[in-house]
């Protein structure tokens, strides 16, 4: 038997006894009402409540046990959930645990046990399909992998900001553009002054109109007037009429064939112009093609980004011609619109680390889920206009919040449902949640984490019973537990704690058994106590200040009655009727 | 140079811009038009010359024009032809004045009906010799670049011309005097500092030519006439390497805003005018 606390199963739970000069303490500031009872033995009593009582050995104060200022049933509920991190992506859990500050701590320190024991999964980085029927992809790659090819990716195209307008602006690439714009003109020039001089030579003049040529008949390099062209014999005029409509047919085939030069033209440019802009890209890509080689979706994306730089290199050039030719800060370059199809936007916060516990701000759709951002119609929908949100960038760690919320935004909950039990998110834009892409979704894996006491697993049982039973309910803590021995010896301990970690005096030994009667009085039976170390904490502050306001250096159970009072007229005052019926002073 | 005579007397400068014959005018032709007038403090004329032989083809009852665009040839009657040309000649004559506009150049608009040579002689003529031609079109093709050949040749009353290649661009940069002969010298460099003083640009000199020992000796002259402290930069002269078209993209890598170069050089052959145009890629400056 634990030699402090000593069982008196005979005594009332009503009857709390204390040491003489408790009355006297108390009453000093007029709060105190002591009741008083006989000891049961001639060693000084400290305690006789629910049932336990106590021949504690004189003079022994909180400062000779152990501290330990750990929550009653921790171990448990470590064990309990356990389960949180066995468990696959996306599943959901309820964490049961009475509301108090204390419990809330200790959830969410197994929970941060829990998360750190998940191994990291593969980060989820959106990038562009470079395909404007599917604006987006998604790649799946190791966090670390994830982070390095978008840090790789900016960094060439940071690179590429130079190196493809230094060789546009090469002298090599100009005398081959030169070369080239003199084919095509020289074979359209060489046609039609090749077509003029033979029908000059003919007597036909091809004059330019505004909107083409005409062809005239000509006579000594004037066009005849049309009183002499009437005179000349019918059969000169017929003559020179089919040569105006030979030539007029040859012009036209020049004109037709002025197309397909401009279109070979083209072809050859673009083909010029690729072969130059894919030297500079092969070259600013190189390193992250080598270390993406044994990822095939991420090669073959990045293959593909490689063609689209290749085919849009003068994206390039025309940024550099507006930033007059010289260099762009690298922050511009990063901001630059039209270069955000080339971002890679990798929306897990922690990969490269265990997964973090993530606690939503808000339940804004878009924000839960995943992009909160979305651009206006008519932009196109590129990585660098996302913004993941909480359920992206937890990754495949935890998301936890508070059921009360959950059930309380009728909006959040089939959302949340949805999104985990199809393990993707559809992008949302904050301001008008119902506007999303088509053909757009993150893959989420996250674990959904919903905490709150047992009344709100039976409210949010309550509001949607078939989405309730894909939630798995872990009982972490109770409110109260059957008092035993080690509860006893627990209870010393968890006083010493607080005592250290508040920097307080010693509390005596009367002092801590008028505080395990309090709480088994909250408990309502004796054979129990309650869990709750808020109050048990805040009871030893104010007594502290009590006995310290005395002169005391030991906190006794009078100060520890009045702070008791205090705490139950000021929940009074605060009107709620929960705190008032579970602090009520003894 | 027109620089001495703009000095002596501020109405007697002129620039006369040729409006294209059916074509749209270069941007970087205009704003070197403007630039040179506001140098000089000179007015802007824009002359839009019909073709009379044109005009007289109209009277044929069947003349039929082929259009660029492919359609089917069609009936060219004067009157369409009188309404395409106005049309045409509004456009390019708004383009100007509203450029000259803008920078508070003083502007007339002129039509004639004349050939192109004889009506610019004609207007050089009624002001001369202190005329500055600007060719409004980009000079392309052998047919264009032989024109503008044509033009320094036969229209007197000029001290300068100005064409632009395909496209040309007008931007902030050097104005670029190259130098083939020392003869020229003096007088480029004056009118280079005219043109760069409208809007603060350096002046760079680059001595052009085959002849490595002349070219040392054009060297030589050029330091030894722009004296020590100069602030008219010397570039290092661009290797021949057995093509034309090197020189000119050399050149065309200092991004100059205009270039002033002796036509009927070696940069600028008298028989090949468009193709040095579109290597330098920017309005040229040409004297005889």
């Amino acid at each position: 038997m634990f030699n402090f606390f000593q069982r008196t199963p005979k005594a009332s739970p009503a009857i709390l006894v204390v040491p003489d000069d408790a009355d006297q303490r108390t009453a000093d500031d007029g709060s105190a009402a002591t009741a008083t009872a006989p000891t049961p033995s001639n060693s000084p009593p400290v305690v006789s409540a629910n049932g336990h009582a106590t021949s504690q050995a004189a003079g022994k104060t909180s400062a000779d046990y152990t501290p330990d200022a750990s929550i009653f049933g921790l171990a448990d509920a470590r064990r309990a959930m356990a389960l949180i991190a066995s468990a696959k992506p996306r599943a959901l859990f309820f964490i049961a645990a009475p509301r108090t500050a204390g419990h809330a701590a200790a959830v969410r320190a197994l929970l941060a046990e829990q998360a750190a024991k998940i191994p990291p999964g593969d980060a989820v980085a959106v990038v562009s399909s470079f395909d404007d029927r599917r604006p987006l992809s998604i790649l799946r790659l190791p966090g670390p992998e994830a982070n390095a090819l978008a840090a790789g990716i900016a960094d060439a195209i940071e690179m590429l900001s130079v190196t493809i307008p230094a060789a546009f602006d090469s002298d090599s690439y100009k005398v081959a553009r030169l070369a080239l714009d003199e084919e095509l003109r020289s074979g359209h020039d060489n046609a039609i002054d090749a077509l003029k001089r033979r029908a000059s030579a003919q007597n036909i003049g091809l004059l330019r109109t505004p909107l083409g040529y005409a062809i005239a008949p000509m006579h000594e390099g004037r066009v005849v007037a049309p009183d002499v062209f009437k005179a000349l014999p019918e059969g000169l005029k017929a003559g020179v009429e089919a040569k105006l409509s030979a030539f007029e047919a040859e012009l036209s085939g020049v004109l037709d064939n002025r197309t397909l030069l401009q279109q070979d033209y083209r072809t050859r440019l673009r083909d010029l112009d690729e072969e130059v802009a894919s030297l500079a890209v092969r070259a600013s890509l190189a390193a992250v093609t080598k270390a993406i080689a044994a990822r095939e979706a991420a090669a073959a994306w990045v293959d593909a980004l490689s063609a689209d730089l290749v085919r849009n290199a003068a994206l390039f050039v025309t940024a550099a011609r507006r930033a007059g030719g010289g260099a762009r800060a690298p922050v511009e370059i990063a901001h630059d619109p039209a270069l955000a199809r080339y971002r890679v936007q990798v929306m897990n916060l922690q990969q490269s680390s265990s997964p973090s516990i993530d606690d939503p701000d808000s339940l804004e759709r878009a924000s839960l889920c995943g992009v909160a951002h979305v651009p206006p119609p008519g932009v196109p929908l590129t990585p660098f206009s996302l913004v993941p949100g909480v359920l992206s960038r937890a990754g495949g760690g935890l998301v936890v919040m508070d059921a009360r919320d959950v059930v309380a935004d009728f909006g959040a909950w089939p959302l949340l449902n949805q999104v985990f039990k199809s393990g993707a998110a559809q992008p949302a834009d904050a301001a008008s949640p119902i506007a999303r892409p088509a053909g757009m979704s993150v893959p989420v894996d996250a674990r959904l984490i919903l905490t709150g006491d047992l009344d709100d697993y039976r409210a949010f049982c309550a509001a949607d019973p078939e989405g309730a039973r894909a939630v798995r309910l872990i009982e972490a803590f109770d409110a109260t537990i059957p008092m035993t021995p080690d509860v006893e010896r627990a209870f010393a301990s968890l006083i010493a704690g607080i005592v250290a970690e508040e920097g307080l005096q010693p509390v005596d030994g009367a002092a801590i058994a008028v505080l395990m009667h309090d709480r088994t009085t909250t408990a309502g039976a004796a054979s129990l106590l309650s869990t709750d170390c808020d109050i048990i904490r805040d009871s030893l502050i104010l007594a502290n200040h009590h006995a310290r306001s005395q002169a005391r250096v030991v906190t006794s159970a009078g100060d520890i009655i009045s702070a008791l009072k205090r705490r139950a007229r000021q929940d009074e005052q605060m009107a709620l009727p929960g705190r008032k019926a579970e602090s009520a002073a003894p | 140079m027109i620089a001495h005579v703009a000095e002596a007397s501020e109405d007697k400068g002129r620039v006369v811009v040729r409006l294209g014959e059916f074509a749209m005018s270069s941007p970087a032709a205009i704003s070197a038009a403007i630039h040179v007038a506001t140098a000089f403090r000179s007015q802007l004329e824009g002359l839009f010359i019909e073709d009379p032989d044109l005009y007289n083809a109209c009277t044929h009852a069947n003349l039929r024009e082929v259009a660029m665009t492919g359609r089917a040839p069609a009936l060219l009657s004067p009157i369409k032809l009188g309404r395409d040309a106005e049309a045409f000649a509004v456009a390019v004559q708004r383009q100007l004045s509203n450029a000259a506009s803008a920078a508070g150049v003083r502007f007339t608009a002129r039509v004639v009906r004349e050939t192109p040579i004889k009506a610019l002689q004609d207007a050089c003529a009624e002001r001369g010799p202190w005329n500055i031609i600007v060719f409004a079109e980009p000079i392309e093709g052998r047919e264009r670049g032989a024109f503008v050949s044509d033009t320094i040749a036969q229209v007197w009353g000029t001290t300068g011309y100005i064409a632009t290649g395909a496209r040309a661009a007008w931007r902030a940069g050097p104005i670029i005097v190259a130098i083939e002969d020392v003869g020229h010298l003096t007088g480029m460099i004056r009118a280079a500092e005219r043109l760069a003083a409208v809007a603060g640009d350096e002046i760079q000199l680059i001595p052009v030519g085959i002849d490595e020992i002349g070219l040392d000796w054009l060297e030589g002259e050029i330091r030894l006439t722009l004296g020590e402290g100069s602030s008219v930069a010397v570039l290092p002269r661009p290797v021949y390497a057995g093509s034309s078209l090197v020189l000119h993209a050399a050149i065309s890598a200092y991004r100059p805003r205009m270039v002033i170069a002796r036509h009927g050089g070696f940069l600028l052959p008298s028989g090949e005018t468009a193709k040095p145009l579109a290597g330098l890629g920017c309005p040229v400056f040409m004297v005889h």
